[in-house]
């Protein structure tokens, strides 16, 4: 088990240079410079802040310095914000994006399995055709729509929750809503599949025999062997929600690191992309590292290690 | 011996898009304490829905049983309501499946998966519950019970599964036990092992077994009495003595003549019943076996056969038996298994008085 966990982040190493490098390399072929457009700065102030940041040299030195600083854990100043250290940029941006993207992946997961397996209970009925409906929906529709509905109907008619900025628990509830549709939608329908796949069991007929009631079959025996194969959405799922605060965050006006990552891009802040970019490949190595070790606890057959 | 699960006129039915399969139509039979019963057929002639049916366990829809009553202790099964059905399934009626592959839940201990029963039906809980699992898995022979308790079913072979599932059925001593084909997908070795261990317990449990099976051998190693089963309807009953050696339906005939015997001629081809069992979407008129039957006479294509009563214990149903039948000679299979173990009986001498042969 450590040895693969071990094996897994040496991996996810490689990958994370490898971004870093891509990204570098990209950002590079992006028009202009951080300080081109400054109405108010002289050709030979920009040529003296180039000079200072190293803008001036080749490309494959400010990469190698850049690398180099990276592996001693320092990412670098914004061009823009007063020379604040990225790193602190990061950290101070990261408690509303963390909170956002956590309350929409639980919300929208535990509201997926229920409406998964409320749907193959009632197979056929119009509770089927009903959360399947909401779910094609889900999927089909992209959240900043929902987002401008739920900011229009609740927000502002109904006045029920405040429309946008991050000042109280209030303030999450329509950004985790739009952000967790999508989510609810795949795992909706992927549990429904499965569930009803696990219907047909002869374990499922065998707990039957039992003398298990309708729900004890249901929640001990068939929704634990229905997750198994939904787990796997839940990698891809989690890197839809990283962009998908981006927008949502922008909508909201959430103070999160989405809105610094996107600004950053707009003002060829360099540093800032660079940093913001490693921060989420992270994020989302780490998540889908944390997905495969969920599948050994989920399902004992896939149990890794000597721990038999 | 006292009946303790009595079926009549049982009708099962499956509402498919093709239309309504008549999966079994009109099966009788009684249950004793503490006997074992096989019900022998081959694929598709509605022994395994009979079982399942017992248990109510056929999934409605598509299934349904549309007729008949299941009697036990006084109540009738088929009229019971769900909720009462749960208090019956696993405690007094318990089931074995075919395939311990597939029959528990991959992602549960053992332990979980026998103590559920436990605390369903006799509220067992922690130490108790502990302590009556390795007494199950000490009963159907699972070596180091101890270490079992933690592992999932996975980790164990096809043969130590199957005494699992039997584990799970014994777990609040049923009074009667449904062993659907429980070694077909087994090899032959384990296959005698879990007879065995079917057998001894129930020399320690009393429990009646009805054994659904399509392997004559294993009957004749397992059952007290046989029902034949057809196109969903019970062709033939009676002892195993008499069904083995005094059978009278040409259907039996036609499953004990194509049993491979140690004695037979390698050249020559075994014997084989023609043709496939008819559709029940669209059950025949008259005898379902006629069109494949070699002694069928005109009666047969026209009006089903009642069941006729050979002996106090033996019944089959076919116009063979009628009064008013020509008497026919049964292959040679048969006739000398009958010459062999029963040459004095009515069977026997039926067909030797004529000096046919």
């Amino acid at each position: 088990m450590g040895r693969y966990i071990l094996q897994r982040l040496t991996y996810g190493l490689i990958t994370f240079f490898l971004i870093a490098t891509f990204t570098f390399f990209l950002m590079d072929l992006l028009p202009g410079s951080p300080y081109q457009n400054q109405e108010k700065l002289t050709e030979s102030q920009i040529q003296l802040l180039n000079d200072r940041y190293g803008l001036n040299d080749p490309l494959p030195v400010r990469y190698a310095t850049y690398i180099g600083n990276m592996l001693q854990g320092d990412l670098g100043v914004s061009f823009r914000t007063a020379n604040r250290p990225v790193t602190e940029l990061i950290m101070e941006r990261i408690g509303p994006s963390a909170q956002l993207g956590l309350q929409a992946l639980v919300l929208g997961t535990l509201v997926g399995i229920l409406l998964g397996v409320v749907a193959a209970i009632r197979h056929n009925t119009v509770i089927d055709y009903g959360s399947m409906f909401v779910s094609v929906i889900g999927i089909s529709v992209p959240s900043f729509v929902f987002a401008a509905l739920l900011q229009y109907y609740v927000g502002v008619q109904f006045k029920l929750l405040p429309v946008a900025f991050w000042d109280s628990p209030a303030h999450t509830i329509l950004p985790t809503i739009s952000l967790s549709l999508g989510v609810t939608a795949s795992i909706a329908r992927f549990v429904r599949t499965e569930m009803l796949e696990v219907t047909g069991q002869d374990y499922v007929t065998l707990a039957k025999a039992k003398g298990l009631s309708g729900n004890a079959i249901v929640w001990k025996h068939m929704v634990r062997n229905a997750m198994i194969p939904a787990i796997t959405i839940l990698g891809p799922l989690t890197a839809a929600l990283l962009t998908g605060t981006f927008v949502i965050e922008k909508i909201f006006a959430v103070p999160g690191l989405g809105e610094l990552f996107v600004t950053s891009i707009t003002l060829n802040d360099y540093s800032v992309i660079m940093g913001t970019t490693l921060f989420f490949s992270a994020v989302f190595i780490l998540i889908i590292l944390m997905v495969d070790l969920l599948y050994g606890v989920v399902d004992p057959r896939i149990r890794l290690g000597g721990d038999n | 011996m006292e009946t303790i699960l009595s079926v009549r006129d049982l009708e099962v039915s499956f509402h498919t898009y093709a239309g309504t399969v008549q999966a079994v139509r009109g099966v009788s039979f009684d249950l004793k304490k503490g006997e074992t019963l096989a019900i022998v057929g081959e694929s598709g002639s509605g022994k395994s829905v009979t079982s399942k049916a017992i248990m109510r366990l056929i999934p409605n829809p598509p299934g349904e049983i549309t007729n008949g009553e299941i009697m036990f202790e006084g109540k009738d099964l088929a009229k019971l309501s769900e909720k009462e059905m749960l208090k019956i399934r696993g405690r007094d009626i318990a089931m074995i499946f075919q395939d311990p592959m597939t029959s528990l839940n991959p992602t549960m201990t053992i332990y979980k998966q026998i103590a559920e029963g436990l605390k369903q039906h006799q509220g067992l809980t922690g130490e108790d519950a502990k302590k009556r699992t390795l007494e199950l898995l000490t009963l159907v022979g699972i070596p180091n019970p101890e270490a079992r308790l933690k592992q999932y079913p996975h980790q164990l072979s096809g043969g130590m599964r199957q005494r699992i599932v039997i584990a799970i059925a014994l777990a609040c001593n049923p009074k009667v036990l449904i062993a659907d084909e429980p070694t077909t997908a087994l090899d032959v070795t384990i296959q005698a092992q879990i007879l065995e261990l079917l057998k001894d317990i129930q020399q320690k449990t009393g429990t009646a077994i009805i054994f659904i099976t399509h392997d004559l051998g294993v009957v004749a190693n397992m059952a007290d009495r046989v029902a034949v089963m057809y196109a969903g309807r019970l062709v033939e009953k009676g002892t195993v003595d008499e069904v083995f050696y005094e059978p009278r339906h040409p259907y039996t005939w036609g499953l004990l003549g194509s049993m491979p015997r140690p004695t037979d001629d390698r050249n020559e081809a075994l014997p084989a019943i023609p043709g496939t069992p008819p559709n029940l979407l669209d059950p025949p008129k008259g005898d379902a076996f006629a069109p494949r039957n070699p002694y069928a006479m005109k009666i047969d294509f026209e009006k089903e056969p009642p069941m006729f009563q050979v002996s106090d214990t033996h019944f089959a149903s076919s116009w063979l038996l009628h009064p008013q039948a020509p008497a026919v000679t049964p292959p040679r299979a048969i006739r000398e298994l009958a010459l062999k173990y029963r040459p004095d009986s009515a069977f026997a001498k039926s067909f030797t008085k004529g000096g046919a042969e």
